[in-house]
């Protein structure tokens, strides 16, 4: 399965041997990306406020998706299936709005 | 020659005149006048009118009568225009016109005895003229031809006729003259007429009559006329002072004659055509039918002559008349001479029966008794009038014939009013007794029909105008739903989604909606499709904007967990530039890109999510199942009939309802539920609905979930 092995996420090494797990930070809005390293059992409340300070904007200010799933403060790698020793990306959205009108703009 | 011409010229005549006259007479029709005249050697007995017939003969011959001078200018004495040098038609012409003073006074012109010569005489120098002064013509004709025309023998024979009558004393026939011109001017007979008409019985209908009464009735009819005839020329005589022994003996003889003649002849009355001097009256073929006589007769016809013509004109009409009631007259003529002779015989009943049956054949079946009358009534029953009736009733009594009348008139029914008025009749009739004509039994049917179409209407309208989507949520409801939408601490969670009290004000109105409620809304469509048994994947709002912006890997993990070919549809809102929102749905059941666009084509955007989803499907199908995605059959669709939204705020609800309407399993090529009126129920709907983190069934929609 070449659609398979493409769509596996990278391996990173030495993270094996320390039992972590890279989470890139991606955020859409063209801001430099920013890798974390966690384990399996920390919730990303700590990542999404070190990003936050990291990136210097308001707490809540994105909203981090992995795959198209929404991420929680509470949630742990572990519950996303996240395995160690390999990269993983989470997409920080800002929100977006919409109601088409144009006299707006 | 037949009776009638013997009896007129017998009356007074002994039967050499009346062999003379008849020759006479015949002659006098030029056509006829040498073949025939030739036979008869006493006609030097009539200088007169013997002179005339030489005249005649020798104009027919083209001889100039210069040698008859004698006759003409005994004619000419007499008042009678001279037309002798001219032609011989005109000379007859002018003696055949009338005399101003009557047959009487023409009588007595021609009474002069003339001392002229003989006719034939005339007629044989008229030859030797001829041959003297035109001998190119003979010769042209050959000696033959004039042998054909009058054998010599003959004229040799008249030549010594001629000689020997001269010795002999002239005794004019007074009453053949008379006769002759009185049936040349028919209209000298108009002071006899009157008493002939009164004592004569005239035969009625003598050409339909039996031959019986036929011939008795002339038999009769000779005999008054011939003594009447034979007392008019006595007058004649006597006025005349002419009268001598031997006239009387003649007429006596003429008695005698006239007495045998009918007795012995008894063919029926016939005129000799004497009218072929007076040109007939031709018929214009146009010409209607009638009584038409010449001027000079139609005035003062004799009794005879209008008989004659009366029953010619009535046989032309019988020809047109039926055959049946030819018959049928014949018929009751005949009982009618049955009941006379039974009644002359004594009995009563059965003359009384014979007149019965007779009246009954003539059509006066009112008195024809109880039989008749049973008849017709059996007939009038089987409907059938009076004339049909009694058309039957002589079917019955006498066997049909073929008659003009059947074929003239054709045995199916053509138009004509009448037959028309009959049919319409009957029609009506008919319809009148059969029920589907009815009108009012028809006019209760056709108001039932009427009443149950428009129950089937109103039901049918009624489910049309079934408001699709309610105009509010039950007072509870909303006391929920203003109550979340102002509670700071408000948050609702799925499984994949949250809102909190921030996003859920986005539901008021006039508010634009953001990527939270989006999203929310659209995991409760597949938590709920996963309910109903559909196939659905819902992603979320930024499926698109990664795809758009950064291409197929940014999303090649989004379909990771499931298989996404495996599914109904996929459904995503798609958001334009922090802008707008719009839907997407990839109907895979159908084939289908669909795009849904609540103003419109915003900003052409339709082009970018086809060219995007396509992009996706390719490279997904590629990655998933290592092969190229087949496109056919896949088409474009940009729904035309998006319900458009009246305000700049409600584009959010309009993708989330169309969505939902998508997953629910509607097929919107059949139309939309909603439309902008009920926006501010969805509004109040969804802040319930994600309150409640659970999809309000859809009572109103199609399907109904």
């Amino acid at each position: 399965m070449s659609g398979a092995d493409s769509d596996s996420e990278p391996e990173v090494e030495g993270l094996k041997e320390e039992g972590k797990i890279v989470i890139m930070m991606k955020p859409t809005n063209h801001e430099p990306e920013v890798p974390f390293k966690v384990k399996q059992t920390t919730p990303f409340e700590k990542v999404f406020k070190a990003f936050e300070g990291k990136l210097r904007v308001d707490q809540g200010s994105y909203q981090y998706q992995y795959n198209g799933q929404r991420v929680y403060d509470d949630t742990t790698p572990k519950m996303l299936e996240m395995k160690i020793g390999k990269r993983y990306d989470i997409d920080a959205h800002l929100p977006q709005f919409g109601g088409q009108c144009i006299d707006r703009d | 020659m037949s009776s009638t011409t013997l009896k007129r010229t017998s009356s007074s005549l002994s039967s050499r005149d009346y062999q003379d006259n008849r020759g006479k007479r015949i002659k006098t029709s030029p056509e006829k006048s040498l073949p025939t005249g030739g036979k008869h050697t006493a006609k030097q007995q009539q200088p007169g009118i013997l002179g005339k017939m030489g005249r005649v003969v020798s104009n027919f011959l083209n001889i100039t009568p210069s040698s008859s001078q004698s006759s003409s200018s005994n004619l000419r004495s007499n008042n009678i225009p001279s037309s002798s040098q001219s032609s011989g038609t005109s000379d007859i012409d002018s003696v055949l016109q009338p005399h101003s003073g009557g047959s009487l006074a023409l009588y007595n012109s021609y009474d002069q005895p003339t001392a002229s010569g003989s006719s034939i005489q005339t007629l044989v120098d008229g030859y030797a003229g001829l041959s003297k002064e035109n001998p190119v013509d003979i010769t042209d004709d050959d000696d033959k031809s004039i042998t054909e025309i009058i054998p010599p023998s003959r004229l040799i024979a008249q030549a010594a006729a001629a000689s020997s009558s001269q010795n002999t004393p002239q005794i004019y026939p007074s009453l053949p003259n008379n006769q002759n011109q009185d049936l040349l001017f028919p209209e000298s007979f108009s002071n006899r007429k009157p008493q002939s008409n009164n004592q004569l019985p005239t035969p009625a209908n003598s050409q339909e009559d039996l031959e019986i009464s036929q011939t008795s009735s002339n038999h009769q009819y000779l005999n008054k006329r011939n003594s009447q005839n034979e007392s008019t020329a006595l007058n004649h005589v006597n006025d005349r002072n002419h009268a001598s022994s031997s006239t009387t003996n003649h007429q006596s003889e003429i008695i005698k004659l006239a007495s045998f003649s009918h007795h012995t002849l008894k063919k029926q009355l016939s005129r000799p055509d004497v009218r072929l001097q007076t040109p007939p009256q031709t018929k214009k073929g146009w010409e209607f039918p009638r009584n038409s006589r010449s001027p000079s007769s139609s005035s003062t016809g004799s009794n005879r002559s209008y008989s004659r013509r009366d029953r010619k004109d009535r046989k032309f009409r019988s020809n047109i008349r039926s055959q049946q009631d030819i018959v049928s007259r014949r018929l009751s003529n005949y009982f009618k001479l049955i009941s006379e002779a039974s009644d002359q015989q004594g009995d009563e009943r059965a003359g009384a029966s014979a007149r019965r049956v007779a009246k009954m054949f003539s059509g006066e079946v009112k008195s024809a008794g109880p039989a008749a009358e049973i008849a017709m009534k059996y007939f009038s029953r089987n409907g059938k009038d009076s004339k049909e009736a009694y058309r039957a009733l002589m079917g019955v009594v006498a066997p049909k014939q073929t008659t003009l009348e059947d074929k003239t008139t054709p045995s199916t029914p053509v138009f004509s009013v009448s037959n028309k008025k009959v049919i319409s009749q009957k029609a009506k009739q008919k319809a009148a007794n059969f029920s589907a004509f009815k009108f009012e039994d028809q006019l209760k049917v056709l108001k039932g029909i009427q009443e149950e179409d428009e129950k089937k209407e109103r039901e049918i309208e009624a489910k049309l105008k079934k408001p699709k989507v309610p105009t509010s949520l039950s007072p509870d409801q909303e006391a929920k739903v203003s109550n979340d939408l102002n509670d700071p601490r408000f948050t609702a969670r799925i499984p994949k989604a949250q809102c909190d009290a921030k996003n859920i004000r986005r539901l008021k109105p006039t508010t634009w909606l953001d990527d939270e409620i989006m999203n929310f809304y659209g995991e409760m469509m597949v938590e709920r499709s996963k309910s109903i048994g559909r196939k659905i994947h819902f992603f979320n709002s930024f499926f698109y904007q990664k795809l758009s912006e950064n291409g197929y890997d940014s999303v090649k993990r989004w379909g990771k967990k499931f298989n996404l070919f495996d599914m109904a549809a996929i459904v995503f809102p798609v958001n334009i530039g922090n802008m707008h929102w719009t839907a997407c749905a990839i109907n895979l059941e159908k084939k289908r890109i669909e795009y849904y666009d609540s103003m419109g084509d915003y900003s052409g955007h339709r082009h970018n999510v086809f060219k995007c989803v396509r992009e996706y499907l390719k490279q997904e199908h590629q990655l998933r199942k290592g092969t190229p995605f087949d496109f056919t059959g896949w088409e474009d669709d940009f729904n035309e009939k998006t319900p458009q939204q009246n305000n700049g705020s409600d584009c959010g609800v309009f993708s989330c309802q169309t969505l939902e309407m998508i997953t629910r399993g509607r097929d919107t090529k059949k139309g939309f539920e909603f439309d902008a009126s009920s926006m501010s129920f969805f509004r109040r709907l969804m802040v319930w609905e994600i309150g409640n983190g659970k999809l309000e069934p859809r009572t109103w929609g199609n399907p109904s979930v």
